[in-house]
C-alpha cells in the first residue's frame, strides 16, 4: 500500500522529532519542516498528501499556510491543524480559511491518526 | 430654675394685670391722661355734632346795656313768653332795676330762675358768697349759681352741678332749671357732667330780646321750652372753647349754659367709664392680647395692634354717638402698646435665654464628640509635644507656656533645655512686651532683646502666640542656631501651622481643667461681670474647633485617593472631592448638576431601570453594589462602589423586608482605580495563559512520546532517544512551571523595579498609540511588524516598558523627515526578543549618537535625558540597546530583551 505522505510543520523541534516518528510508525511519510521558510520550500516542491500544521509558529501562521495553499498555489490538499489556543469561532474561522480540520493540543497519537487516515 | 419656669408660665398673665391696673390708675385715679384724652375727645365730639335739632331750648340775647332795663323790658318779656306757655324761663344773671311785681310775678309763676353769682366777701377776701338779693327779689326767689363751667386744660367740657359757697352746697343755675321741675331726672352720680355739644357750633335756636319783646315768636318756638335769658358778649368773659369751638374761636357763655341744659334737659348726658369698669375693659383686652400673641411672631403681632387701635377707635366712635359713653379710646391704645412691648420683650429675653442653652449643649455635645478626655492634660503627652518640636525643628530649646486663667500671666506647661526660670522677663505679663507685640504680630516674632537667658552665640530666639478662637491661650518660645533656621523652608508658615496645632492642644486641655474645676468656676462666675460673654466666648472657641475640625475632615476627604461623592437620599449632591471633580472633568461628566441616578447611569452605562433598583435597594434595604466602569478610551478601569452612610445611632442593620429610609445619612459613591491592579492581574493571567500555551506543546511532545514509547515497532535506540526527548520536555515544562509561579507570587506594586514577564508586543502597540499624535504633528507614519507570537520578556511592569518604546519612537519622530516612516519589526533570537526601530531621517554623527545615549557629559534636550534613563531601566532588566545614526539618513535602535520562556 502507498504511503501517505504528511507535511509536518512545528516549530518546537523535539515535538516535530517526536510526531514525525509517531507518524512514520503509524504508516505515513512524513516530511518535516521547523520553520515558516522550511515550509514553504516544502510547498514548493510536490505537494503532500496531507499537511498537519502548528498554528502559531514564531515566523508563520496558519493563516499564511492557509492562503499560499488555497489562493496562490489553488491546492486543495487537506490541511489540518494543531492548535494550542481554541476560542470561540477559531475552528469556525480556520475552516473558512481553507482548513480542513482543526485539533486542539494535546491530542491523543490514536485519535490523531484516525482523524488523518480519514481525509 | 423654679422661677425661670414660673416666668416662662405666669409672665404673660402678670404683664397682663400690671398693665390693665397701671393704665386704669394712670387714666382715672391719676388723670394723667387728660390732656390726650381730651383731645380724643374733642375730636368724636366735632365729628359727631351737629345736625340734631335742639327743640327744648331758646336762647334770648340781649347786649348788656339791657341789664339796666326795667319792668318795661324784663316783665313784658317774661309775659310774654309766658303767654307763648314757655316751659321756664332761667335767667342769667339778677335784673336790679326792675320792681318788686316782676319778682312776684316770676314767683307766682313757679317756672322762672334767676342766676346769682359768687362773689368774694368784701370784709374777708378768703370767704365766698352769693350776689346779694336785689330788694325788689324778697327772700324766697328761686335762684341758681352762676360758675363757670369745669375747664380742662383751658377746653370747657364739663360743668358742675352744684357749688359748694360759704359752706353751703348750692345748685347751679343749669342744675336748679332742671330741679324745678319733677319731670326731670336730677339723680345724677358726681359733681360735674360731660356737656353734650351735639347740636354743633351755634345751633341753639336763639332769638334777640327785641324780637321777644315785639310779640315776633312763633308759638312752635317757645312752647314747651327752656328759655334762657342772657347777654353774649359780657366785657369780663369773651367766651370759652369748647370741643366744638373751631379753631380758635370762642363760644358764647350763653350758648355753654345752653348746652349745659340742654345736656340735663334732654338727659343725654355724655356718661364716662368708672375705673372698676375701665379696669375690666382693660383687663380683657390685655388678656385677649395675651391669647393672639402667643400664635403671632412680632411682625404679625404689631399689625395686629395697630388693627386694634383701629378697632378701639371704631367701638369707642359707636359707644360715644349712639350710647353717650366715652370709652377713654388713648388709655386703651396705650394698654395695648404697653402690653406689646412687654410681651414681646419678655418673648425676646426668653428666647435668648433658650438660644444660650441652646448653643451651651451644643457646645457641650461638640467637646463630648471633639475632644478627648484627659489625654491633653497629661504631662507625658506634653513632654512627646515638646521632644517632636524639639527634634523637628532642631531647636536649642523651648519652652511653652499657658495663660493662667482670671490673670494677665503665664505659667509653663513644658519646657525642654530650659524652665521658666530662665525667662529673663520676669513679670511674664502677656499684656506687656514682648507677648503684646507677639499678640499684635499674631505670628512669630523675633526678639531681638534677650528672653531666655544665656543664649548661644549664635541663637535666635523667637516668640509664638497660641491663638485659638480669637482669644490667646498661652506662648511659645524657643531658641534655635542661625545655621538650623536658614535650613528651614518657609520658617514663617511652618511655625504657623505649628503653634495653630499646639493652641488646639492648650485648648483642650484648659477645657478639661476647667471642666476638673466646674464647680468651684460657677461660683466665681457670679463674681465677676463676664456672665453671657463668657457664654458667647465659649460657643465661639467651640466653633471654631469644630470649623477646624471640619476643615480637616474636608481635607481628608480631598486627599483620599478614591474618587468620592455624597449624595442625600433624595439623590441630591451634599458634597464631592477633588479627586472625583477631576475625573468627572476628564469623564465630561457635570456631578453637581447630576442626580445620583443619572450620575451612577452615564458612568457605568446600566439602564435606568436597574439603577432605580439598585438605589431603591441601597435606600430601603441598606444594599451594598459594586459596579465596573472603564474610560471610553478603555485605559482606566474602576470599581463604582455605592453604599448606605448611616445616622452613628442607628448603625444597627435593618432586617430584612423592613424600611426604615430615614435612619440613612445618606449614599456614598466612590469610585476607586483598579486600573492597576487590573494590569497587574492581567499581567498574571497573561502569564498563566502564555505557560498553558506552551505547556499544551510539552505535553503534546510527552503524550506522543509516551505513545511511541508503547508502539510495538519502536527499537532499542529510538526508544532512548523518544526519552531523552521525554526528559527535556518534562524539564522544560518543570522550569516553566518554577519560573513562573515564582513571578504569580510576586506582588506587583507600582514604583517597584522588579521584572516580570511582559508581552513586549502590547507595549510596542501602546508606544505607538501614545506616539500618534506627535507622529501626526511631525507628519510621519509608525508601521509596526509583529510576528503572529511574541515571546513574553522580562521588563519592569507598570508601563515602564511602554514607556521606553515611547521614548525610543520619540526619539526617532523627533529626527525623521516629514512623510517618513518609522519602521518597527520583532523577531526572537537565542534567547532574546529583539525590536528594531529605524527612521528615515536626518540623522546625526554616530559618535554624537553613542555619546548621547551611553555618555557620561549632561546632554541638551529632554529626549536624550530619557534615553539614557531607558537604558539605565533595560540594563537592569538584564537587556541590551544599540544605536546606530548616519547624517541625512536616520536612527536605528535595537533593542533586545531577554525572553521569559522558550516555546
Amino acid at each position: 500500500m502507498t504511503r501517505r505522505t504528511i507535511l509536518l510543520i512545528e516549530h518546537d523541534a523535539a515535538l516535530l522529532e517526536l510526531m514525525g516518528m509517531a507518524l512514520e510508525l503509524e504508516g505515513f511519510d512524513v516530511r518535516r519542516a521547523g520553520d515558516g521558510d522550511a515550509a514553504r520550500a516544502a510547498l514548493a516542491g510536490p505537494m503532500p498528501d496531507i499537511v498537519l500544521s502548528c498554528m502559531i509558529m514564531p515566523d508563520f501562521h496558519a493563516y499564511d499556510l492557509l492562503h499560499l495553499l488555497r489562493q496562490e498555489q489553488s491546492s486543495n490538499v487537506p490541511v489540518v491543524i494543531l492548535t494550542r489556543r481554541m476560542t470561540s469561532g477559531t475552528e469556525e474561522r480556520l475552516k473558512a480559511a481553507g482548513a480542513t480540520d482543526v485539533l486542539f493540543k494535546p491530542v491523543k497519537v490514536p485519535e490523531l491518526v484516525v482523524r488523518l487516515k480519514q481525509l | 430654675m423654679v422661677t425661670d419656669s414660673w416666668r416662662a408660665r405666669y409672665a404673660g398673665l402678670l404683664y397682663a394685670l400690671l398693665v390693665a391696673v397701671f393704665v386704669c390708675a394712670l387714666s382715672s385715679l391719676t388723670h394723667v391722661l387728660g390732656y390726650v384724652d381730651g383731645i380724643a375727645y374733642d375730636a368724636f365730639v366735632r365729628h359727631t355734632a351737629g345736625d340734631r335739632p335742639v327743640k327744648n331750648i331758646l336762647l334770648v340775647e340781649s347786649d348788656i346795656g339791657r341789664l339796666e332795663a326795667g319792668d318795661d323790658v324784663w316783665l313784658k318779656m317774661l309775659k310774654a313768653l309766658e303767654t307763648q306757655h314757655v316751659a321756664r324761663v332761667v335767667f342769667t344773671f339778677m335784673p336790679e332795676k326792675v320792681s318788686a311785681a316782676f319778682y312776684d310775678y316770676a314767683r307766682s309763676r313757679g317756672n322762672v330762675l334767676f342766676g346769682r353769682k359768687v362773689l368774694t366777701d368784701a370784709v374777708n377776701p378768703d370767704r365766698h358768697v352769693l350776689e346779694p338779693l336785689p330788694a325788689a327779689a324778697g327772700k324766697d326767689i328761686d335762684f341758681g349759681v352762676l360758675t363757670l363751667p369745669v375747664s380742662d386744660y383751658g377746653i370747657y367740657r364739663r360743668h358742675r352741678l352744684y357749688v359748694h359757697v360759704d359752706g353751703v352746697r348750692y345748685p347751679v343755675l343749669e342744675t336748679r332749671a332742671v330741679q324745678i321741675s319733677s319731670a326731670y331726672k336730677t339723680d345724677w352720680d358726681g359733681e360735674d357732667y360731660r356737656i353734650n355739644f351735639e347740636m354743633g357750633w351755634g345751633q341753639l335756636p336763639r332769638v334777640t330780646l327785641d324780637r321777644v319783646l315785639r310779640g315776633d315768636l312763633v308759638d312752635s318756638l317757645v312752647e314747651g321750652r327752656t328759655v334762657i335769658v342772657g347777654y353774649s358778649s359780657p366785657s369780663d368773659i369773651p367766651g370759652l372753647r369748647t370741643p366744638v369751638s373751631p379753631d380758635d374761636e370762642l363760644m358764647s357763655l350763653l350758648d355753654v349754659r345752653g348746652a349745659a341744659l340742654y345736656t340735663l334737659l334732654s338727659g343725654r348726658m355724655i356718661h364716662t367709664l368708672s375705673w372698676p369698669v375701665l379696669l375690666g375693659v382693660l383687663l380683657l383686652l390685655t388678656l385677649l392680647s395675651l391669647f393672639a400673641y402667643h400664635w403671632l411672631d412680632i411682625r404679625r403681632a404689631t399689625i395686629a395692634a395697630v388693627a386694634l387701635f383701629a378697632l378701639y377707635m371704631a367701638a369707642s366712635w359707636y359707644a360715644f354717638a349712639f350710647m353717650l359713653l366715652w370709652v377713654p379710646v388713648v388709655a386703651l391704645i396705650l394698654a395695648q402698646v404697653l402690653f406689646f412691648l412687654l410681651f414681646y420683650r419678655e418673648k425676646t429675653v426668653v428666647n435668648e435665654v433658650t438660644m444660650q442653652n441652646m448653643l451651651l449643649n451644643l457646645a457641650e455635645s461638640m467637646k463630648q464628640r471633639v475632644a478627648p478626655q484627659s489625654f491633653y492634660e497629661v504631662k507625658e503627652h506634653w513632654v512627646q509635644v515638646a521632644n517632636m518640636l524639639y527634634q523637628t525643628l532642631d531647636l536649642e530649646r523651648l519652652i511653652l507656656l499657658e495663660r493662667v486663667p482670671g490673670d494677665h500671666r503665664v505659667r509653663e506647661v513644658q519646657a525642654l533645655q530650659c524652665s521658666l526660670d530662665d525667662i529673663a522677663e520676669m513679670r511674664r505679663d502677656y499684656e506687656r512686651e514682648p507677648y503684646s507685640t507677639a499678640i499684635a504680630e499674631n505670628g512669630p516674632v523675633r526678639l531681638t532683646r534677650t528672653y531666655l537667658r544665656n543664649p548661644a552665640a549664635d541663637e535666635e530666639q523667637y516668640l509664638v502666640p497660641l491663638v485659638f478662637g480669637g482669644d490667646v491661650l498661652g506662648f511659645w518660645a524657643f531658641g534655635i542656631s542661625r545655621e538650623h533656621l536658614e535650613a528651614i523652608n518657609d520658617f514663617d508658615k511652618l511655625i504657623r501651622d505649628f503653634a495653630r496645632q499646639i493652641s488646639e492642644l492648650l485648648y483642650h486641655r484648659q477645657l478639661w481643667m476647667a471642666r476638673q474645676h466646674e464647680e468651684e468656676a460657677r461660683f466665681s462666675d457670679y463674681m465677676g461681670v463676664e456672665g453671657r460673654d463668657r457664654i458667647f466666648s465659649e460657643v465661639r472657641k467651640d466653633v471654631a474647633m469644630l470649623e477646624y475640625r471640619l476643615a480637616n475632615l474636608e481635607n481628608v476627604m480631598n486627599g483620599l485617593s478614591v474618587a468620592a461623592i455624597l449624595y442625600d437620599l433624595f439623590g441630591g449632591v451634599i458634597q464631592v472631592n477633588r479627586r472625583m471633580e477631576d475625573l468627572a472633568r476628564n469623564l465630561d461628566l457635570e456631578p453637581y448638576e447630576l442626580t445620583a441616578l443619572d450620575f451612577i447611569r452615564d458612568l457605568t452605562g446600566i439602564t435606568h431601570d436597574r439603577c432605580r433598583r439598585m438605589f431603591r435597594e441601597v435606600i430601603m434595604e441598606h444594599g451594598r453594589f459594586s459596579l465596573p466602569v472603564r474610560t471610553a478610551q478603555g485605559e482606566r478601569m474602576y470599581i463604582l462602589t455605592i453604599q448606605p452612610l448611616y445616622h452613628r445611632d442607628g448603625e444597627q442593620f435593618v432586617e430584612t423586608g423592613d424600611a426604615h429610609p430615614f435612619a440613612l445619612q445618606g449614599i456614598l459613591c466612590e469610585l476607586v482605580d483598579v486600573s492597576d491592579m487590573r494590569s497587574h492581574y492581567s499581567i498574571k493571567d497573561q502569564l498563566v495563559e502564555r505557560f498553558i500555551f506552551r505547556l499544551r506543546n510539552d505535553l503534546q511532545a510527552v503524550i506522543t512520546g509516551s505513545s511511541l514509547l508503547t508502539h510495538h515497532e519502536i527499537d532499542a535506540g529510538q526508544r532512548q532517544h523518544v526519552e531523552g526527548l521525554m526528559l527535556r520536555k518534562m524539564d522544560h515544562i518543570l522550569s516553566m512551571f518554577n519560573r513562573s509561579h515564582q513571578f504569580m507570587e510576586k506582588s506587583l506594586e507600582s514604583g517597584t523595579s522588579e521584572v516580570y514577564p511582559l508581552d513586549p508586543s502590547l507595549a510596542i502597540r501602546q508606544a505607538s498609540e501614545m506616539c500618534r499624535e506627535a507622529a501626526i504633528e511631525h507628519k510621519v507614519r509608525i508601521d509596526v511588524a509583529l510576528p503572529p507570537f511574541v515571546s513574553l520578556v522580562l521588563a519592569e511592569p507598570g508601563g515602564t516598558l511602554d514607556w521606553v518604546m515611547k521614548t525610543i519612537l520619540t526619539l526617532l519622530i523627533q529626527d525623521a523627515v516629514e512623510h517618513s516612516t518609522i519602521e518597527v519589526a520583532v523577531r526572537e533570537s537565542e534567547g532574546m526578543v529583539v525590536c528594531s526601530f529605524h527612521n528615515t531621517g536626518f540623522g546625526l554623527p554616530n559618535a554624537r549618537l553613542q555619546d548621547c545615549l551611553f555618555g557620561t557629559d549632561p546632554v541638551d534636550g529632554r529626549i536624550y535625558k530619557d534615553m539614557r534613563e531607558a537604558i539605565l531601566r533595560i540594563r537592569e532588566w538584564g537587556g541590551e540597546i544599540e544605536g546606530h545614526a548616519q547624517v541625512g539618513e536616520g536612527i536605528r535602535l535595537i533593542l533586545r530583551l531577554k525572553v521569559f520562556f522558550h516555546d
